[in-house]
């Protein structure tokens, strides 16, 4: 069944509402009641949903994680768990990643391990929310694969709210249309739907499967660059030996055992943009069209070559390193862009009010206000309807034909065929899209840690209790010595991060430095017994916390504290989003930067508030993931707002190993040390 | 039948989005703990190297999550659960003082639930606001710190030291959040918060 309408016509909030997760997670009125297979949506998870931004789905750090979650809630036995896992793995095609991490995913692979996690749950219903908009067309068509096949197999109602329904039509079997005020207007077989209501799915703006592409809206702007249209032969932006490292994940750089270095994206490449021009950037997703157009704004530094624009710009040109960020807004007053994730670049008051593709299209708007020389865009149609189609793209070939240089990255065939040039990234690209298996794994601590993070909690509490009875610079001395070689044995064993000392070192000198000022007496033998009193049991507990795996954490904290799974289940699921909250971190650091160019001067605001401002957009991205979250994880049985009649199983458990034991006597003996050499002073 | 939506649960009791948003909170906050860390902070505690107690006037930056998550979530055990996940992504990421925060983010989050549950989780002024990131600071301060980080300063300084971490408690910490939490209202971010409505 496929239920379509023009954006905002509520389509997703019905999807929620069948699936029991509305009440919880917004606010209104609901009237009326919702039964599914005779049971009130609301009171129990009977009904899978799948949403369409698949990285709000990953709850997990790996897939088998991942998968398990729904099993979890449903407090299934963790013995059977990995049957079900590998079965769901397999019908939805995905059995390739089992075992990996959900951040080394693409797009794709991640849609099809969420629809894994749904599909585990073997619910009699299956409600889908544009779970192919953000992907590309090969990854779209395996993961329709994935769908029709796990509805065949499971034998399972399906829900699809679509607004492109070409690819769908052959598997569906009735459509149902909503209006732009979320009146049903339409329901029947699929094929007498299309029949008779053609002219109305027109209307609203539904994509059929039609001989003829959407033609774009004719808008008119004023010219500005007739110069360099004239001198077209003249490129506005040009590549010269360019190579570009995909930036090591910072959660890498700060947790990872050993040091991952960037991977080369592009390896010298040349290009140029040319005024009055189209250039479409295409290739599959994963391959590096975002990379690529970031760094012609600077947003990606490159690790060699050049970016130079056309001189009459004035602009920097751009070379191995970050911008400043006077640099950045020179950038923003000739450039126009239109990012991935479009709300950003919006005033955030307005955005809020927009969806995905009402976003985008207003973003497109209001990068041509200061009619740009540039034009740069990632995706702008994703989530357009036909109608919306026509008016971005009708902007976008007007501001063509006005002499700007228009860069756009895309996976859209309309417009691909609409563009004068068309550049495709899987052939400049160092490597292509590496299947998972010889993808580089990030070396996490994960698997690898051989002791318990409970352990190292423990552990640390034992030092701090012990260092209380630290009053000697001898016992100071002679505790930190013993920690030291401790720790150094221990180092054949288990891989620690030495670097993290750094900032733990800083902060004992610190301590020792101001006890000498602050301390009547002066005198330097208190001051150093002050610091290394600290160091006794801050120095070994960074090093032990490097080993601390956050899953595993979460196992321990509820397993064996006995924490509240629901607080702890949440806690665990939100790390999974640091990485993604650091990348966007640095991207509105730089749109911030980049809007100040396009300001009026005199409106320029100081670098504190604009800092101030950026923290709080993060924040606020920070709870439109939370809010989607908390959707997909609701319709995967995490129900904290009800009680549970059997608590929730944990399907890795909490094991506690011998070598906890081992680290607990040993830092017992080291932590008891110095009270040992209190009591033998006398 | 007709459902409102907020007679259905119970009003103390946690929705799957007041655990998200907390937790989603704590990881903003560790994100910008991480940059702050990495790049302010050394700079700052250099600067204050020659009057140390003045160093604690950047206590309040740390004291922010469990405030914000308060006035947000007005639920008891938001302010304790989002500061203390704040500090395990601190300890897990490395940080100066290692499982420390954990014992200092259980003080902080105790010391603001405290201020809210005295006001019965009904009033969420700037004031409150204040006087939570004051009595977080100095329950840290007075239980914790003046026993371990600065036992050896004199009593005139380490009430110098308590002065400054009350103030940055209640100035960045009350205040700071409260301005926090009006901006992200103002944006649309807190629609299924009654703080957003």
């Amino acid at each position: 069944m496929l239920l379509t309408g023009p954006s905002g016509s509520g389509k997703s909030t019905l999807l929620k509402a069948l699936a029991g997760v509305l009440s919880s997670t917004e606010v209104g009125e609901q009237n009326g009641s919702i039964v599914v297979d005779g049971v009130d949506a609301r009171t129990e998870a009977a009904v899978g949903l799948l949403l369409q931004e698949p990285s709000d789905a990953m709850v997990a750090e790996s897939v088998t994680r991942d998968v398990a979650f729904g099993l979890e809630n449903r407090s299934l036995s963790p013995s059977l768990m990995p049957e079900m896992i590998a079965k769901a793995l397999r019908e939805t095609g995905i059995s390739h990643v089992d075992g990996g991490r959900t951040n080394e995913l693409s797009g794709g692979e991640m849609q099809r391990v969420a629809l894994a996690g749904v599909v585990a749950m073997d619910h009699g219903l299956l409600l889908l929310d544009e779970p192919t908009s953000m992907l590309d067309s090969q990854a779209a068509a395996q993961v329709r694969e994935g769908i029709v096949n796990t509805a065949r197999s499971a034998g399972a109602t399906v829900v699809l709210v679509e607004h492109d329904v070409t690819d769908w039509l052959e598997h569906v079997d009735r459509i149902l249309v909503l209006s732009p005020d979320g009146k049903l207007v339409a329901d029947g077989a699929t094929h007498s739907v299309l029949v008779d209501h053609a002219e109305l799915l027109d209307d609203l703006g539904t994509w059929l499967p039609r001989k003829s592409a959407p033609v774009p809206a004719e808008v008119s702007l004023e010219s500005v660059h007739s110069r360099l249209v004239e001198e077209s032969n003249q490129p506005s932006v040009e590549l010269r030996g360019v190579t570009i490292e995909r930036v090591a994940s910072p959660l890498n750089v700060t947790t990872s055992t050993s040091s991952s270095s960037g991977r080369v994206v592009f390896r010298d490449v040349n290009l140029s943009f040319y005024p009055g021009q189209i250039t479409a950037v295409v290739g599959a997703s994963g391959v590096g069209k975002s990379t690529l157009v970031s760094a012609i704004l600077g947003l990606v530094p490159i690790s060699s070559g050049q970016i130079i624009f056309e001189t009459g710009l004035g602009l920097p040109s751009m070379s191995p390193r970050r911008l400043r960020p006077k640099e950045i807004s020179r950038l923003g007053q000739k450039l126009g862009w239109v990012p991935q994730n479009a709300q950003r670049i919006l005033e955030s008051k307005y955005a809020q009010k927009l969806s995905g593709g009402e976003s985008r299209r207003a973003a497109v708007e209001r990068a041509l206000e200061h009619q740009p020389a540039v034009l740069v865009m990632d995706e702008p149609t994703i989530g357009q309807d036909r109608n919306s189609w026509k008016d971005v793209v009708g902007r976008l070939v007007a501001a063509r034909n006005a002499g700007t240089t228009v860069i756009v990255a895309t996976h859209d065939p309309a417009l691909i065929q609409l563009a004068d040039r068309v550049i495709d990234v899987g052939l400049l690209a160092e490597t292509n899209e590496s299947s998972f298996a010889e993808r580089p794994s990030s070396a996490h601590s994960s698997g690898r840690s051989r002791i318990g993070p409970l352990a190292v909690l423990a552990a640390s509490a034992l030092l701090l209790v012990g260092s209380f009875a630290v009053t000697t610079l001898m016992a100071a001395a002679v505790g930190v010595a013993l920690e030291a070689v401790a720790l150094a044995v221990a180092s054949i064993w288990i891989r620690f991060t030495w670097r993290r000392l750094i900032p733990g070192v800083i902060a004992v000198l610190s301590i020792a430095i101001s006890t000498w000022l602050l301390n009547s007496t002066h005198s330097p033998v208190i001051a150093a017994t002050a610091g290394l009193r600290v160091a006794f049991f801050v120095l070994p507990g960074v090093v032990l916390a490097s080993t601390i795996n956050p899953s595993k954490l979460g196992d321990h904290l509820a397993g064996r504290l006995r924490l509240p799974d629901n607080a702890v289940v949440a806690a665990v699921a939100a790390f999974q989003q640091f990485e993604r909250m650091v990348i966007s971190w640095r991207e509105l650091r730089f749109i911030a930067a980049f809007r100040t160019g396009q300001l009026q001067s005199g409106k320029r605001s100081s670098s504190l508030s604009r800092s101030a401002a950026v923290a709080i957009a993060m924040v606020s991205e920070a709870f439109q993931i939370a809010s989607r979250m908390s959707v997909a994880m609701e319709s995967r049985g995490y129900r904290p707002h009800l009680d549970r009649a059997q608590p929730r199983t944990w399907m890795f458990g909490a094991p506690w190993l011998t070598s906890d034991t081992i680290l607990l006597v040993v830092t017992a003996a080291i932590a008891a040390v110095p009270l040992l050499i209190r009591l033998s002073s006398g | 039948m007709s459902v409102s939506t907020h007679s259905t649960v119970v009003r103390s009791r946690w929705r799957s989005i007041d655990f998200l948003t907390a937790a989603m909170l704590s990881v903003a906050f560790g994100v910008l703990f991480w940059a702050f860390d990495s790049f302010v902070y050394p700079v700052v505690s250099l600067a204050f190297v020659t009057f140390p107690p003045a160093a604690e006037l950047t206590l309040g930056v740390w004291l922010l999550p469990a405030v914000v998550a308060a006035l947000i979530i007005r639920k008891p055990g938001a302010a304790l659960f989002t500061e203390f996940v704040a500090a395990n992504i601190e300890l897990i990421l490395g940080n100066a003082w290692g499982f420390e925060v954990l014992i200092s983010a259980i003080l902080q989050g105790v010391g603001v639930e405290i201020v809210f549950a005295l006001f019965l989780w009904k009033r969420f002024g700037a004031g409150i606001a204040a006087l939570a990131g004051a009595v977080s600071a100095g329950l840290e301060i007075v239980v914790l710190e003046w026993w371990s980080h600065v036992f050896d300063y004199d009593w005139a300084w380490k009430l110098a030291f308590l002065a400054a971490g009350l103030i940055s408690g209640a100035v960045i910490a009350g205040l700071g959040g409260y301005a926090i939490v009006r901006s992200l209202a103002r944006s649309g971010a807190l629609k299924a918060f009654p703080a957003g409505r």
